[in-house]
């Protein structure tokens, strides 16, 4: 079937016009924000977890719009005249399999974008749908050592500084620990490590990891729903994982659930840096994130549209129980071009080591690492 | 896989080749195949091994050994991922849009046959070299060196990597360098990857032919 828009139409294309359309099933879609190419684009799911490819915006338009209504309604937006952009894509996506005649109710399309109301926090079916179907197909294709899955640098060095003491094995938690490295990194200090992923092929991996003296539990479950009782951890981290999931927010009060009073929290994500949100303010030049991310984290609201405020994420630990102890930023400066390079260069070495956990610069690091601990 | 404009609809594999080549944009893949076909491993994790006939020519067929997802809950949308990848890293390396033919297969693996899109049968396309012009080769008392006038830097060098650079005046295929000066090709390949990596060949791909890239070029029937 091709849906014809002419300026005499014939028989043939008002009849096409008429027809009833709706979605083949349900779908769930990720907004993606890959420059050039891919700027609001759409990578879109099918009912079984499959990825099936990415829309355009104007696609997506006319997917959400593919409600069993008239193709007419689908090309007009609201207006009368059909819209040739909207044709092609509704041409491209009946072409695809994605929408097909229909009477009566199409099933539900679930969108996974920025919203003026919830900011980048996601919640309901269209969510649970997305992280289960991403991971599934994500842990299928790429393995430990991938660097798409597995790019730790040099954080361990830096993360470990905040882990519990050899001399007092303690029961910890990496949340969303993909291959076990920082897990392993635990155990092979002394502790039990509950090691908790959505995803059973990378849960695999980190049960494979040596872990003596200490000991790893692998736990296959949602974050935001860890089986194991109130107040029985003492350390719980969550490292480059709340970029990922759909709501982290649901995730923080469950590590904080899991706690015990005076038990510390570390968490670990990634940010707009000085360079990025100075780019972002003079040049109107928006930052790249991979396309797997929901959000970054930044100081200033409105750095990208996946941009989730850093304060916000300490004001939601405070008013849930836990105190923050530090706000470490690195790589603050990072790309930073002249003279600026050597302005905030100037400041950063009047503060010393104290720079990259001073405000407002431990909120600008290319990554920011939270060290919060529960209250009693 | 890229074609200029964007389609509405892009299915997963042209996703994929799109978002790798604009990642290996800016860090070009080596030309070498073994090295290559590392890059392929890791940029997977354990996936699967890859093993790359030729990439200095097309086509050029990877094969797959031991990949997790060839078994019997083989997930097509897995495979379109990884074909696309591999699409994605060559077109960094060559410069052109490709397309796949993808062959699943049992105990031998799988195999993915790439070409230069829009071309009968597989253009050929092969790397040619030329040298830097901040880069000098001399011959010193203390040996062969490769004086880099961009860094300030001069470097002790084989014979065989400053007899290249002695030759590559003009753009040359690996195959003529192996030819001329008596090498193995793949020896040749290995020593333009590392020129290519210290930044000083500037390496281009074309058709083989008598003309260097950047000329009108008359396809021969060089292997």
């Amino acid at each position: 079937m091709t849906v014809q828009a002419q300026v005499a139409p014939s028989d043939e294309a008002v009849s096409a016009l008429d027809t009833r359309l709706g979605r083949r099933g349900e779908f769930v879609l990720l907004k993606v924000f890959v420059p050039p190419f891919y700027y609001g684009s759409y990578l879109t799911f099918d009912e079984t977890g499959e990825p099936v490819g990415v829309l355009s915006t104007a696609a997506a338009s006319v997917l959400r719009a593919a409600e069993g209504r008239p193709a007419r309604e689908l090309l007009s937006d609201g207006g009368q005249d059909v819209d040739p952009r909207r044709l092609d894509a509704l041409n491209q996506l009946v072409d695809a399999g994605l929408i097909r005649p229909m009477e009566g109710r199409a099933p539900a399309a679930h969108f996974i974008e920025p919203d003026q109301a919830s900011g980048t926090r996601h919640t309901g079916r269209g969510a649970e749908l997305f992280i289960r179907y991403f991971y599934d197909y994500f842990g299928h294709a790429f393995y430990e050592g991938s660097p798409l899955i597995d790019s730790h640098g040099d954080f361990l060095s830096i993360l470990s500084s905040y882990f519990p003491s050899r001399e007092t094995p303690a029961v910890c938690l990496d949340a969303g620990t993909g291959s076990g490295y920082y897990a392993t990194a635990l155990a092979q200090r002394g502790h039990h490590v509950y090691a908790c992923d959505i995803s059973r092929t990378r849960l695999q991996a980190a049960a494979a990891q040596p872990s003596a003296p200490g000991t790893i539990q692998p736990v296959e479950c949602s974050l935001d729903d860890i089986p194991l009782p109130d107040g029985c951890l003492d350390f719980a981290m969550c490292n480059f994982v709340l970029e990922h999931v759909a709501d982290p927010y649901a995730v923080t009060e469950e590590l904080l659930r899991l706690l015990r009073p005076g038990g510390t929290l570390l968490l670990a994500v990634p940010s707009f840096n000085v360079r990025d949100t100075l780019a972002s303010w003079l040049h109107q030049e928006l930052p790249t994130l991979n396309f797997e991310h929901l959000r970054s984290y930044g100081l200033i609201p409105r750095t990208h549209p996946w941009c989730e405020p850093t304060l916000d994420a300490l004001q939601h630990l405070r008013e849930h129980g836990a105190d923050v102890v530090t706000v470490q930023g690195v790589n603050i400066l990072n790309n930073l071009w002249e003279p600026w390079a050597s302005a905030f260069g100037s400041i950063a070495a009047q503060l010393g080591p104290a720079f990259s956990v001073t405000w407002p610069w431990s909120c600008l690091g290319q990554q920011t690492i939270i060290h919060g601990r529960k209250r009693a | 896989m890229n074609a200029g404009q964007r389609r509405d609809f892009e299915p997963i594999d042209v996703f994929w080749a799109d978002y790798v080549r604009t990642l290996r944009q800016a860090a070009p893949p080596p030309a070498e195949p073994r090295a290559l076909a590392a890059e392929l491993d890791t940029l997977f994790g354990g996936l699967t091994t890859h093993e790359l006939s030729r990439v200095d020519g097309l086509p050029i067929t990877a094969t797959c050994r031991g990949c997790r997802n060839n078994g019997p809950n083989r997930r097509e949308s897995v495979c379109r991922t990884h074909v696309g990848s591999v699409c994605g890293t060559l077109e960094a390396l060559l410069g052109v849009p490709v397309e796949a033919s993808h062959e699943p297969g049992a105990a031998d693996g799988c195999r993915i046959q790439v070409a230069v899109r829009g071309t009968a049968a597989g253009w050929p396309m092969v790397a040619w070299a030329r040298r830097a012009p901040h880069v000098t080769p001399q011959a010193t008392l203390q040996g062969f060196v490769v004086v880099d006038h961009a860094r300030g830097s001069q470097t002790l060098v084989n014979e065989a990597t400053w007899r290249i650079l002695q030759e590559a005046t003009e753009p040359h295929p690996a195959a003529h360098y192996a030819r001329i000066l008596g090498l193995a090709r793949e020896a040749v390949a290995r020593i333009l990857d590392e020129c290519h990596r210290l930044g000083w060949v500037h390496t281009s791909f074309a058709p083989l032919s008598d003309t260097p890239p950047g000329q009108p070029a008359r396809a021969s029937g060089e292997g």
